[in-house]
């Protein structure tokens, strides 16, 4: 039952002005095999696969890479050993979407390292999902996470549930959760929406360490106010490559760095064009 | 074997839609469709395991007489009862079942919303506080804003609209717009590394 106005807050933002409209005619029906409109997507597409693609190889060669340090990521050991000290249980949040959005994949790569901790340190962990996928898929890694730490004997499929879809019942039974077991260590990692503050203030007020991290950039004051740590945006995706510091995951990094720059370089051509009334540069922008 | 097939699955669905999205070819149009149609009914039977999932949690709460386990109790109740009645009685506009999500759960749902004005005067207090010339810089914009945006504001002074609107389409909407890049070129690096087979985190590796 989705037919509730409160559910659909799940893509309410705070309103941005977008200045930029697009005041072209619209596009004739497209007639051949490529959808030509859409080459400019393709190429940018093509650009960053081929930087992130080309690193990952340069990477295999062994030449070191170094990555800044990333607050949030490093203290996850922390986290856990208190928890292990305080002898109480760790809350994983991956999220309110569901497993097709690559934010909530990035928390599922965050959830592994978890879960290895968690096993190593025997440390309980709960994970409160809000689709029966996600469960699944979370219970997935959270076993090979247990194998991979020698202690599949601690894997406990029953901490690893689904909730509800409803919105701010997920949060409620998120805050309940929290408050009632008095975690000392709650992980709100992937793709929020009006509930992130609910969830980190409930955390917030038992004392817990708190280590949150969203790419939605509307929700991220909320979590800045309310955690110790947060990763913010691209941090989330660089997690897997940080905390594995496979060489071939780093070089992916080196990708995203260079594609950056790319965008960049676009940006100022973008305020020249703008400028000097470029119009053809500015149009060749415009998605369809 | 069984990591293998799930990565060699999701990378060909992955490229699929991705030709369906570039191609105007109805072969790729219809395997897009056939794999939308595929998530629905995948999804729909997830809800099954999610449903069986609670059932058990809570059940092994009462069973256990864990603490608070009366509440699991209610749980367990109102899942079969809300279940039953959309499913074997009625729910229609004029059923109770109607009723009873518009008497019940949505003034809960409004009531867990409504909490978030208590917890933004909580958290505002705690990021506001004055202990270094960043949270000072952020504790000046945000007064500006709030004055700006209330009718008082402009009273007061008529420039406190315009200031407030200029923070938030020109410093706040550009460092908005910085996330917003770095972000998407992670999500677009993330989704290629999941698509290639190397990024298998989501399988534990």
């Amino acid at each position: 039952m989705k037919n509730d106005t409160l559910s659909q807050l799940d893509s309410t933002k705070i309103s941005v002005p977008v200045p930029v409209q697009n005041t072209q005619p619209a596009t004739p029906a497209p007639t051949g095999i490529l959808r030509t409109e859409r080459l400019n997507v393709m190429l940018f597409i093509l650009l960053i696969g081929t930087l992130v693609i080309v690193f990952l190889f340069l990477a295999k060669t062994g030449k070191p890479l170094t990555l800044r340090r990333i607050g949030g990521l490093d203290a996850i050991d922390e986290a856990i050993g208190r928890a292990a000290e305080m002898g109480r249980s760790i809350l994983f949040v991956p999220g309110s979407m569901d497993v097709d959005r690559i934010q909530t994949l990035a928390a599922l790569s965050i959830l592994e390292r978890v879960g290895k901790d968690s096993a190593q340190y025997e440390v309980p962990l709960d994970v409160m999902c809000r689709f029966p996928l996600i469960m699944t898929t979370a219970q997935e890694t959270i076993k090979q996470s247990y194998l991979s730490a020698g202690r599949p004997d601690l894997y406990d499929p029953s901490r690893i549930r689904y909730v509800t879809d409803n919105q701010f019942a997920y949060a409620a039974a998120i805050a309940g959760h929290a408050v009632r077991e008095r975690t000392a260590a709650n992980f709100f990692i992937g793709e929020f929406f009006a509930e992130s503050l609910v969830i980190a203030e409930a955390g917030n007020s038992t004392g817990a360490i708190q280590i949150a991290g969203t790419a939605q950039s509307h929700q991220l004051p909320f979590f800045l106010a309310s955690c110790d740590y947060t990763l913010i945006g691209e941090e989330l995706f660089a997690a897997s490559a940080y905390l594995s510091r496979e060489p071939i995951l780093l070089g992916s990094i080196l990708g995203q760095d260079w594609s950056k720059a790319a965008f960049v370089f676009m940006i100022l051509l973008g305020i020249l064009a703008a400028m000097f009334g470029w119009d053809g540069y500015i149009q060749w922008f415009n998605v369809e | 074997m069984k990591n293998n097939l799930a990565i060699l699955l999701c990378g060909l669905c992955g490229l699929v839609i991705i030709a369906a999205f570039f191609l105007n070819s109805p072969v790729t149009t219809r395997m897009q469709d056939v794999l939308t149609e595929w998530v629905i009914v995948l999804a729909g039977f997830s809800y099954l395991m999610g449903g069986f999932s609670i059932l058990i949690s809570h059940s092994m709460r009462i069973s256990r007489r864990a603490e608070s386990w009366f509440y699991s109790l209610v749980l367990i109740s109102c899942l079969v009862g809300m279940a039953s009645l959309g499913i074997f009685v009625d729910n229609g506009p004029n059923s109770l079942f109607q009723w009873l999500f518009a008497n019940v759960q949505n003034p809960m749902q409004a009531t867990m919303f409504s909490l978030l004005a208590f917890y933004v005067t909580s958290a505002s207090y705690r990021a506001f506080r004055v202990k270094t010339w960043l949270a000072t810089l952020l504790l000046i914009s945000a007064l500006l804003v709030m004055i700006g945006k209330v009718p008082i504001g402009e009273i007061i002074w008529s420039k406190f609209p315009i200031i407030a609107q200029w923070i938030l389409t020109v410093p706040s909407l550009a460092a908005q717009r910085a996330l917003l890049v770095g972000s998407a070129l992670g999500l677009i690096a993330t989704g290629l590394k999941t698509l290639l087979g190397i990024e298998r985190s989501w399988l534990g590796r």
